[in-house]
């Protein structure tokens, strides 16, 4: 149980032989291989924890865009909403603008086709009643509307007071023209010289007279000079027939109500 | 009876001689270093590793934590030689398993050897640490008549590693021959079976012991 020598110094230098082979094929590689496993782990925490901050980051700044864009489209919506209650206050004037240029239009239209019916009512009316009266004459009287027509006016001529004979004598007494005398009918040279004569005798002036034909006065005699008119026809009397019709229509309407 | 496997002697020249301990010691040696190659050829630093690096990885670590556990605060500056002494007695007495094997620390030479490595290092760690006069120092402390107590110690302590781990080793196997001859069938294999267990066990309380006095060493100044 000796100690030899040899032995103990050959161990010292195995020993020191193996300690170095293990360091440098054992605890060196492993402690490497476990500092660079360390620090890749810090590394993927450190960027987990980088990738984190960005993204926390990025929410924040997308959340605020989000608000941002709520914020733009309520206004918008605001005034989109504004734009279209503006827009459509303007196409419902201009409709109702429309409506009322029409409703205008069509009363004018009706009025005037009413005015129309009307004229052409009282022409047939007053034809009407000229046959008629015409007709009437003949048969009872024996005498033709014309002559009847012709004597009433003289006899009107005859009839008008003295301050309205004086005016009209003065008038035609200064007028340069001749006094124009239109009927719808054609006088006989008879009734042309009676109303001359009548005229003289009435106004004691001597008239130039030009005879004119009147169809539209239906029936009737009118004298004109500067303005001043003497006049019958039945186209007056037929105003007043209508203005009594209008009010006999105008009472029936109300009694039907 | 063979007590030491330095009696086995292959060779001889002189004082040079080739004798099992040195054989055993360089089979170790070998198995040690190879495996160590073999298992850190591919190390990955990935967290998928293979299962040797994982045991090599757990060994080191566990091994770090002792040191530091011991009272090195950097336990990687006394890796190599604390856990180079476990290695080597711990897969010493491991082979014992293997027929014919004599583990090379059952050789007083060997112990002696390791006892001496043991009180070098000691004063150099030391040294490094604190300086030689800083070190020299820690002898004469409390007081100088301490002085011859401390270097008595110093021997002893050394001493005692080397016929502690001496002892230990090479009962185990005189025990083993011993209860052969006595119940050949039975106790031999419990025997071993234990003796793998006290081997271990001798070789983290030589490791640790060699740490604690390093520690001693190191840090008495602080």
């Amino acid at each position: 149980m000796a100690i030899d020598w040899f032995t103990v110094g050959a161990q010292i230098l195995n020993f020191g032989l193996l300690v170095w082979l293990l360091k440098r094929f054992l605890y060196r590689p492993v402690l490497a291989a476990i500092d660079a496993r360390e620090q890749k782990l810090v590394a993927s925490l450190q960027q987990a924890q980088d990738t984190k901050a960005q993204a926390e980051r990025e929410l924040l700044e997308f959340r605020s865009q989000v608000a941002e864009l709520q914020t733009k489209r309520d206004e918008l919506m605001r005034q989109t909403h504004q734009q279209a209650q503006a827009e459509r206050r303007r196409l419902v004037d201009e409709a109702r603008a429309e409506a009322q240029r029409w409703s205008e239009h069509q009363h004018q239209v009706v009025a005037a086709e009413l005015q129309k019916l009307e004229n052409t009512f009282a022409k047939a009316v007053q034809k009407e009643v000229f046959a008629v009266s015409r007709k009437v004459m003949e048969e009872l009287a024996a005498v033709s509307l014309e002559t009847r027509v012709v004597e009433v006016f003289l006899e009107r001529l005859r009839g008008i007071g003295e301050p309205e004979k004086g005016k009209l004598a003065m008038a035609w007494a200064k007028s340069e023209g001749p006094v124009v005398v239109r009927t719808t009918m054609g006088l006989t040279p008879q009734q042309k010289s009676a109303i001359a004569e009548t005229l003289y005798d009435t106004f004691g002036v001597k008239l130039e007279l030009t005879w004119e034909s009147a169809p539209e006065l239906v029936c009737g005699i009118e004298l004109w000079a500067v303005g001043q008119k003497v006049a019958w026809n039945i186209g007056d009397r037929m105003t007043s027939l209508e203005k009594v019709a209008a009010e006999w229509m105008d009472a029936e309407k109300k009694g039907n109500r | 009876m063979r007590v030491s496997p330095d009696e086995t002697v292959f060779w001889e020249y002189g004082v040079v001689k080739l004798n099992a301990t040195l054989v055993y010691t360089w089979i170790v040696m070998a198995i040690l270093v190879v495996g160590a190659y073999w298992a850190t050829r591919r190390l990955s630093v990935d967290e998928r590793r293979s299962r040797w690096q994982s045991a090599l990885e757990i060994i080191v670590i566990t091994t770090l934590g002792q040191i530091r556990e011991i009272g090195l605060d950097r336990p990687e500056k006394y890796l190599g030689f604390l856990g180079t002494i476990f290695l080597f007695v711990a897969v010493s007495a491991l082979l014992t398993v293997v027929p014919i094997y004599e583990p090379p620390t059952a050789s007083l030479s060997t112990t002696v050897a390791l006892a001496l490595t043991v009180f070098v290092m000691i004063p150099g760690y030391g040294i490094k640490d604190r300086g030689l006069m800083g070190y020299l120092q820690s002898y004469v402390e409390p007081t100088v008549v301490m002085l011859p107590f401390n270097i008595i110690g110093e021997i002893a302590r050394t001493i005692a590693l080397a016929v502690r781990l001496f002892g230990n080793m090479m009962s185990g196997g005189m025990i083993v021959g011993v209860l052969l001859t006595l119940t050949p069938l039975f106790f031999p294999a419990i025997m071993t079976a234990f003796g793998l267990l006290t081997g271990v066990v001798q070789a983290y309380i030589f490791s640790v012991l060699a740490g604690v006095y390093i520690a001693a060493a190191v840090r008495s100044h602080s």
